[in-house]
């Protein structure tokens, strides 16, 4: 790990990556071990670590995995979930399972096909669905925090997407912790400072059995081509992607001075049809989005 | 003899194996170290290590996402 100047064996390694991510958990005030805590599963190796890692760390933990009824060459929804379950049965952990095509009639490249948000890519049909189902899931069943596998380069790619766009109010948003608010359950990112070389390594030398095959949709996007272009700027320097996003989240207390002024953390009105907090009055963007289709 | 590359459902044959290590293999098929890891069966090796007549070698891709 040229970033880090460090040099490890199988299981000093592993034992790093744990002890990282306790040190991640409370350095950011995440949770806590009395808390219950969702973790969302895709399958992949971030989301199967961060579970493998948590549950090590002794604590107590239940899945999420949404079956989005992609298919591609390679089944890649009945593949993943498939993984997820083994995790799940091998590790003796709980594993809620949506599955979208039979909770809400469609699957995500069908509700794409009909709907504007998702015209050119299903990406944003997706996105949209899956923080409605795992806040709504993380809800109903009395989860304190739901944590997703979001990695170093994950956070890097999306806070250079930013800067180039000058988008204030997604820099303002970005963290490790999104704190709770009224309908919203917290989310947390344990694995945020690790490189995703690190993830499929701990998969790896954990004997991790995930998905190695991407999101057929994935090719070509925005976040594959940033993480590319910022992987040749590691490669010149060592330690770039970390310092970028360690400095980042150092200088927005001087950059946003108001963090904590109310008016970013405001009311948010109730969706009359599910319930969830939504940005205006009526129907939230994901009822719309079932409804219309 | 040679060295057998798996990328990407992919095969690469590389018949100079001397003094061949994973990094050097990474600079031939002109990819990033920081892209992929390497599998040799089953374990995880580092860029510096030799590779013998006859692996079976695999890069595994870190980058993921959409």
């Amino acid at each position: 790990m040229r970033q880090h100047k460090l040099a490890l064996c199988k299981h000093h390694f592993l034992e790093w990556v744990c002890d990282q991510t306790e040190r991640n958990i409370n350095k950011y005030k995440m949770f806590t071990k009395g808390d219950r805590v969702l973790v969302a599963v895709s399958g992949g190796k971030d989301s199967l670590a961060l579970w493998d890692a948590l549950n090590k760390l002794g604590y107590t933990t239940g899945g999420v995995y949404i079956n989005l009824g992609i298919s591609g060459d390679d089944q890649y929804s009945l593949k993943s979930q498939s993984l997820a379950e083994k995790f799940a049965s091998d590790h003796n952990l709980v594993l809620h399972i949506v599955n979208i095509k039979s909770d809400y009639g469609k699957t995500i490249p069908e509700f794409s096909e009909t709907n504007k948000r998702g015209k050119s890519k299903p990406c944003s049909v997706c996105g949209l669905l899956k923080r409605h189902t795992m806040n709504e899931i993380g809800s109903r069943k009395g989860y304190d925090v739901l944590v997703t596998g979001h990695n170093l380069d994950d956070e890097v790619s999306v806070l250079f997407n930013n800067v180039l766009g000058w988008q204030v109010d997604f820099l303002r948003r970005q963290s490790p912790l999104i704190p709770a608010k009224e309908g919203l359950i917290p989310k947390a990112k344990p694995f945020c400072r690790f490189y995703e070389r690190e993830t499929a390594a701990y998969a790896i030398l954990a004997n991790i059995e995930y998905i190695e095959d991407e999101c057929p949709f994935s090719e070509g996007s925005t976040t594959i081509q940033n993480k590319e272009l910022l992987n040749h700027l590691e490669h010149q320097r060592a330690g770039t992607k970390l310092a970028f996003y360690l400095k980042f989240l150092r200088a927005k207390k001087e950059l946003f001075a108001d963090l904590e002024d109310d008016k970013y953390t405001e009311a948010l009105f109730s969706c009359p049809t599910c319930g969830q907090p939504t940005p205006k009055q009526g129907n939230c963007a994901f009822c719309r989005m079932v409804t219309r289709s | 003899m040679t060295i057998t590359v798996i990328l990407r459902k992919k095969e690469f044959k590389f018949e100079e194996t001397k003094d061949l290590t994973v990094r050097k293999v990474f600079k031939k098929l002109d990819i990033l170290p920081e892209t992929y890891l390497c599998v040799r069966e089953g374990e995880l090796i580092t860029e510096q290590e030799l590779l013998r007549d006859g692996d079976v070698i695999r890069f595994v891709p870190v980058i993921s996402g959409g």
